[in-house]
């Protein structure tokens, strides 16, 4: 088919608007409020191919730099990306990636899409914590403490969580993936 | 949730809005460059009178960039308390276990403040200023000479403007599916933790396989029409640099020279 560049170029930008809209969607799960932004990036990365889903995610921070309010709690703008937490935005990116790539080198099952998605959101820790140390000036121990511990856990869940759902996605939309 | 779709911009008459967007878009990201160089009283003054006349020839009200600062204003806070507490040096005034409030603390604390506040207001003005679609544009436009090392501006760009299109398409087809699937007894709030995340499903399905079907659609529109991706194609938004514009990046030189003068 002629038009395949095209269309996967259409489905990554609607991808970019999939994050942005669940985004400003919480899931109450108890405690823990699942934003659906990790959520939405996981998803994406399980069903997309790396190099779409490493563009929808571009997309996603670049709407968010021209002043569309598509990051979490509607903010929007370079001070998100360039303020203190911005690591966990471009930590994002490497998620996609990453996920994406292990998950299409391992075969589709909920282990490895799960497994891929940890490993994605362990990425994004620690691109935020790197970041959140050098923004701030921090020591490495308290820069661990603010921004890697406290998110291990719900982050890990909503990996399971974006991986188990991805996968079950990945399965009954594989036809139309592949057009 | 219509915020979403319209952005923040503000159509307005001045010299800020009449600027071409590359020559904003630019400026923005420099003056974020160069506000790292700050380090004292008066290079932190410096800045903010600079942007103070910035905003006052935008003609914009200044409660807009205050409203700008709000929804932020729990990430600045975290972020000075961080900074207030795991600074050391100077003379202490506080000390419990591994938290102490020293003299270097409170200083910096203030400093990534107004840091902060300074970067809201500039990029809010860039956002209030500019429509997105011209953004967009200028970010291709400034993209472009990364081509060589193949970096595909052309279709990041047309990726960019597809999303802003779609973004209330997509949010209303959501909304449509959640309500559809509420009328067929899917509960979206209640249940275990696991009936909570099996709701998702029903609502995740017809969502992607509507969007690639409109993917497709949209894709045999386009080339129905000619498109042909980025190669010899022209603009229907004509971007045109004026002398306003390389002024705002004069300014911005001299901004510079003041500052690393300025600079403790």
């Amino acid at each position: 088919m002629r038009n395949q560049w095209l269309k996967q170029a259409i489905i990554t930008a609607e991808f970019a608007v999939f994050i942005a809209i669940f985004s400003q969607f919480s899931i109450p799960l108890g405690p823990i409020p699942l934003t659906g932004q990790t959520f939405a990036v996981g998803l994406t990365a399980t069903i997309l191919k790396p190099k779409d889903a490493f563009q929808a995610v571009f997309i996603y921070l670049l709407m968010g730099v021209i002043g569309l309010p598509v990051f979490a709690e509607f903010h929007s703008g370079i001070s998100v990306l360039f303020g203190a937490t911005g690591g966990f935005l471009v930590g994002f990116l490497a998620n996609a990636y990453v996920t994406s790539y292990l998950i299409q080198k391992t075969k589709a099952s909920f282990f490895w899409g799960i497994f891929a998605n940890i490993v994605g959101a362990l990425f994004t820790l620690v691109f935020g914590t790197i970041w959140i140390k050098l923004n701030l000036q921090l020591t490495w121990i308290s820069a661990f403490q603010t921004a890697f511990f406290p998110f291990l856990l719900p982050g890990i869940l909503k990996a399971v969580f974006a991986g188990y759902i991805g996968i079950i996605l990945h399965r009954r939309l594989s036809v139309a993936i592949r057009g | 949730m219509n915020k979403l779709i319209l952005g923040r911009y503000i159509p307005g008459n001045s010299i800020i809005h009449h600027m071409d967007p590359r020559a904003k878009l630019i400026s923005s990201f420099y003056f974020i460059g160069i506000i790292f160089l700050c380090n004292n009283w008066q290079s932190y003054l410096g800045m903010f009178l600079f942007t103070m006349l910035v905003i006052f020839l935008s003609k914009v009200k200044v409660g807009f960039f205050i409203k700008g600062v709000r929804p932020l204003i729990w990430l600045i806070l975290f972020t000075v308390t961080l900074q207030i507490l795991f600074t050391s040096g100077g003379t202490v005034y506080f000390h419990w276990g591994i938290i102490s409030i020293t003299e270097f603390g409170l200083t910096n604390g203030i400093f990534i403040f107004c840091r902060f506040v300074l970067i809201i207001f500039m990029s809010t003005l860039l956002t209030l200023t500019t429509p997105p679609l011209a953004l967009s544009d200028a970010i291709e436009s400034i993209l472009r000479p990364l081509a060589v090392i193949h970096f595909p501006a052309h279709e990041v760009s047309l990726m960019l403007s597809i999303a802003l299109r779609f973004v209330p398409t997509l949010m209303d087809e959501t909304e449509k599916i959640m309500n559809a699937q509420r009328a067929r007894g899917v509960d979206f709030s209640e249940g275990s933790l696991i009936q909570k995340m099996k709701a998702v499903i029903p609502l995740l399905i017809p969502l992607f396989v509507s969007s690639f079907n409109r993917a497709e659609e949209l894709a045999t529109a386009m080339e129905a029409r000619g498109y042909q991706g980025g190669v010899g194609r022209t603009k229907y938004r004509v971007l045109s640099w004026q002398f306003t514009d390389t002024l705002a990046l004069v300014c911005m030189g001299v901004l510079t020279l003041i500052l690393v003068y300025l600079r403790a």
